[in-house]
């Protein structure tokens, strides 16, 4: 046999070889197509269509590509500089900070703002509108919106992910510290990519998306220079501290707000893009419920720890504010319930006294506010008086008492009021919800800045420190009574202000009775067939006799 | 779907919408069965695009409601997406995709899944003649071709009721004929369409009837005929005579249920307030008279007259 023989069929051999394994691998790789498509069925349609935009866009190249040459040019000068002590110097710390400073832009600047845009694109191009009517619901979309944030910035992580390792092998870092660092960029990451959502469901108009535009980017920077400060801190500084658990301890507080904002924001962002009909407000109202929890749980703990007799006051006295920003909001929510709301209202009398609260409404979210507003009131004052000493009148802790009875009064009276306006002005014009929470918030900074001018205008008061001009005014009142400048005022301001929420509550009591008298509505008769369609009951049998006859 | 339906496809009661002042919809009502086509005219400014906007559930009515397939836009709006197309005069495209993977997407936003998508998107690009195109980027097509494709992406999931604003808007005559045969062939199908246009020629062949919206208010709503019959109840007729035209005008101008009686090239126009009998015996009447009629043609009125005649050019 010839060389050239022999080449040939080595060759012939070979070939055969190839196409066996390939008749082998084909069935398995058409099951595994199988597998990825059906998997590719479940997958949120915006994820599939964005991971496709993203794969041709020219910004992704791009800033993949700057990535890795960046990461690449930290690689090769870093070696060069440190030379021969890359065998024995703990220089990781170093290199990773420098790898940390690459991934941080994309990922708290390009990456939340990549979502911003891909939603407010979709408003700009006018997909938008084509999104909305198909079957995607609002929470789908954002679902979406996030997801492709997240799968970008796992991109981004696969390409630095070999030089963070190479830190970890010049020693000088431990994983815990790399682990830690990572969590908090890919947390922060998706929480900016949240924030971005919610500012791009806002915009509108298309003034209001320029100016949001801007300030969303100025959010990102001021944040991507925070968080470089942060990251050199935690690096050189903080890492000492891993040891210790108040670390943890104030790590799972940021955790806790973060869980809390987040919550808020996803829900705010559905809220924003859902029809009217809907109900917009009962997730909103279960998320703030989870503040005031998470808020309790966290004061009660650090009482626990250090048991500062403030703790309870200052605690009440910001979530008083809280509740009085969320509360014009919900005051400033239509008085009417939509059919498709009532149509799921609780039907049992446990039901109803519980959670028709959290049903839409203005009247509603004021009961829920003062609900909420009193059980911290009931919690905060015991703690007080338990944790200081109380002498009717006099002492330190009579004027946090009081203090906090003033501030639970001044929310109610300026949010019933609020309320009892924006209702007023609602008989004659259309009121948003923006422009209902505008006029609460007004009506606070006329209340408090009226009595401030002409006092300060006047030569009789200008010197005269707290006078009862200042009734209207919520800050420099609780302020006055908490550092116990007179117990004369804190002694007619405390039923005054008493006095006059109970009446507010009186007077916003109609308003919440006529919301809460709302009861369920048979569904339409459509929809009853529709559901019926969509989910056909499975009758099953129950006892022999339900069995099909056999004869 | 197979079983005969109780309610309209599309049903539209006392429809308002106000942005500040201005009434953009005022009191509008219809009705749209299955497999038929209406068509939607009015001027610019009349209020089309708002009520169409209100029934695709992109916008809210201040007061009224509108049905799609039995659900009411305001407070189903989840239910009527699934059966509704929405076709905006707009066409919504996004960059860096192809036609085969914009269509792909729709189809997974209606909830098609597996099987029922591929053959949905087979189904559509055969029906809109995309199938040579799938791989093409959006931005490449012409506006002819993008027009399909967002007829494509209309119809994807197969929807009962079909609103299409302004779809024949830039096409070049070709375009707008294989148009008007798509929306044709889906009205054959039981599709029930809602469609506005300039283009009056274009929806006169196209819809079973029309309604005529000026200043957000319906004027008329109805066939050709049953509308031009109910603002003109005069026909106006065309008789061509071998012979005495002469004699033919005259004996025409005797007879006092005819009006406007003149000669006209080669016979002679008058109107006449009858309905179709009377006018068959009008014929026979002259016949008999000895009048040598060979042509006896009573003028109709085109979807461009009863527009005319309806609407004023009103503009708010």
């Amino acid at each position: 046999m010839s060389a050239a023989a022999v080449e040939s069929d080595a060759i012939e051999n070979e070939s055969t070889l190839s196409a066996r394994v390939v008749a082998w691998l084909q069935p398995w790789l058409v099951r595994i197509e199988e597998k990825f498509n059906y998997v590719g069925d479940y997958l949120n349609p915006i994820v599939v269509k964005e991971t496709r935009q993203a794969l041709k866009s020219r910004q992704f190249v791009f800033t993949f590509v700057a990535l890795l040459i960046a990461c690449w040019l930290i690689t090769i000068i870093g070696v060069a500089m440190i030379g021969p002590g890359i065998y024995y110097s703990a220089s990781g710390g170093m290199l990773l900070m420098w790898y940390y400073y690459v991934l941080l832009f994309p990922l708290a600047v390009i990456v939340p703002f990549s979502a911003f845009r891909s939603l407010l694109t979709e408003k700009e191009d006018n997909t938008y509108d084509l999104l909305t009517v198909t079957s995607l619901s609002p929470r789908r979309i954002i679902n979406g919106k996030l997801s492709s944030a997240m799968i970008q910035i796992g991109v981004y992580f696969s390409a630095i992910a070999p030089c963070i390792a190479f830190t970890y092998l010049l020693r000088g870092i431990d994983v815990l510290t790399i682990a830690l660092l990572l969590a908090l960029a890919v947390l922060g990451s998706i929480g900016l990519s949240m924030v971005g959502l919610v500012f791009a469901a806002a915009a509108k108009q298309k003034y209001g998306q320029t100016l949001i535009s801007v300030a969303f980017v100025t959010l990102l920077l001021i944040c991507f220079s925070m968080s470089l400060r942060g990251a050199t801190t935690f690096l050189f500084e903080g890492m000492q501290f891993v040891q210790d658990w108040e670390f943890w301890a104030g790590m799972s507080g940021i955790l806790t707000a973060y869980i809390c904002i987040f919550a808020s924001s996803y829900f705010a962002a559905i809220a924003m893009i859902t029809f009217s009909a809907a109900n917009r407000s009962t997730p909103l109202r279960w998320t703030m419920l989870l503040h005031q929890v998470c808020w309790v749980g966290w004061f009660a703990f650090a009482m626990f720890i250090d048991s500062f007799d403030e703790g309870p006051v200052i605690g009440f006295l910001l979530a008083a504010i809280y509740w009085f920003v969320v509360g014009t909001l919900l005051t400033a929510e239509q008085p009417i319930m939509s059919e498709r709301v009532r149509r799921a209202l609780p039907q049992s009398l446990l039901g109803r006294v519980t959670l028709s609260w959290l049903a839409p409404g203005s009247g509603t979210g004021f009961g829920f506010t003062l609900a909420n507003l009193t059980t911290l009131l009931v919690l905060a004052v015991p703690t007080t008086i338990f944790f200081g000493d109380f002498n009717w009148g006099t002492g330190r802790t009579f004027c946090y008492v009081a203090a906090m009875f003033v501030g639970w009064a001044y929310v109610v009276i300026y949010l019933g009021l609020g309320r009892l306006f924006i209702n007023f002005l609602r008989r004659y014009s259309n009121i948003s919800l923006l422009a209902g929470f505008m006029v609460s918030v007004i009506l606070v900074i006329f209340g408090t800045l009226t009595p401030v001018i002409i006092q300060s205008s006047s030569r009789v008061w200008q010197n005269a420190g707290y006078t009862w001009l200042q009734v209207t005014n919520p800050f420099w009142s609780t302020v006055n009574i908490l550092e116990n400048r007179s117990t004369a005022v804190t002694l007619w301001l405390l039923p005054l202000t008493l006095g006059v929420a109970v009446c507010v509550i009186l007077l916003n009591l109609m308003g919440m009775a006529r919301e809460l008298r709302q009861t369920r509505i048979a569904l339409p008769g459509r929809v009853v067939e529709d559901e019926a369609e969509l989910h056909p009951v499975v009758e099953v049998a129950t006892s022999p006799w339900d069995q099909p006859d056999e004869g | 779907m197979g079983q005969a339906l109780s309610h309209p496809q599309i049903e539209v009661r006392n429809l308002h919408r106000t942005f500040g002042d201005t009434h953009a919809v005022n009191d509008i009502s219809f009705e749209v069965a299955a497999g038929e086509v209406l068509g939607y005219i009015g001027p610019n400014g009349a209020g089309k695009t708002t009520s169409m906007r209100i029934l695709a559930t992109l916008d809210e009515p201040t007061t009224g409601d509108a049905f799609i397939d039995g659900f009411s836009v305001v407070e189903d709006p989840d239910r009527v997406r699934r059966r509704l197309g929405f076709m905006p005069d707009y066409f919504g495209t996004y960059a860096n995709v192809n036609v085969h993977e914009y269509l792909d997407f729709f189809a997974r936003a209606y909830g098609l899944r597996g099987k029922e998508r591929t053959d949905a998107i087979g189904f559509v690009k055969d029906f809109t003649g995309l199938d040579k195109l799938e791989q093409k980027p959006i931005d490449g097509l012409s506006k002819g071709m993008k027009q399909r494709l967002c007829l494509g992406r209309t119809m994807i999931h197969d929807p009962s009721v079909m609103v299409m604003d302004e779809p024949a808007a830039g096409l070049d005559p070709r375009a707008r004929i294989e148009l008007r045969e798509m929306i044709g062939r889906l009205a054959d199908i039981g599709k029930a369409v809602l469609i506005s246009s300039h283009i009056l020629t274009e929806l006169a062949e196209v819809c079973h009837r029309v309604a005529i919206i000026e200043q957000g208010q319906l004027l008329a709503v109805g066939s050709v005929d049953e509308i031009s019959g109910k603002f003109e109840t005069q026909a106006v007729v065309e008789v061509r005579f071998v012979g005495d035209v002469e004699a033919a005008h005259n004996w025409l101008v005797s007879r006092d249920d005819l009006l406007d009686v003149r000669k006209h090239n080669r016979g002679v126009a008058f109107r006449h307030a009858g309905d179709e009998t009377s006018q068959a015996d009008l014929l026979k009447q002259m016949i008999e008279a000895g009048l040598q009629v060979v042509e006896f043609r009573c003028q109709t009125k085109s979807l461009e007259d009863v527009f005319l005649h309806v609407t004023q050019g009103r503009v708010q």
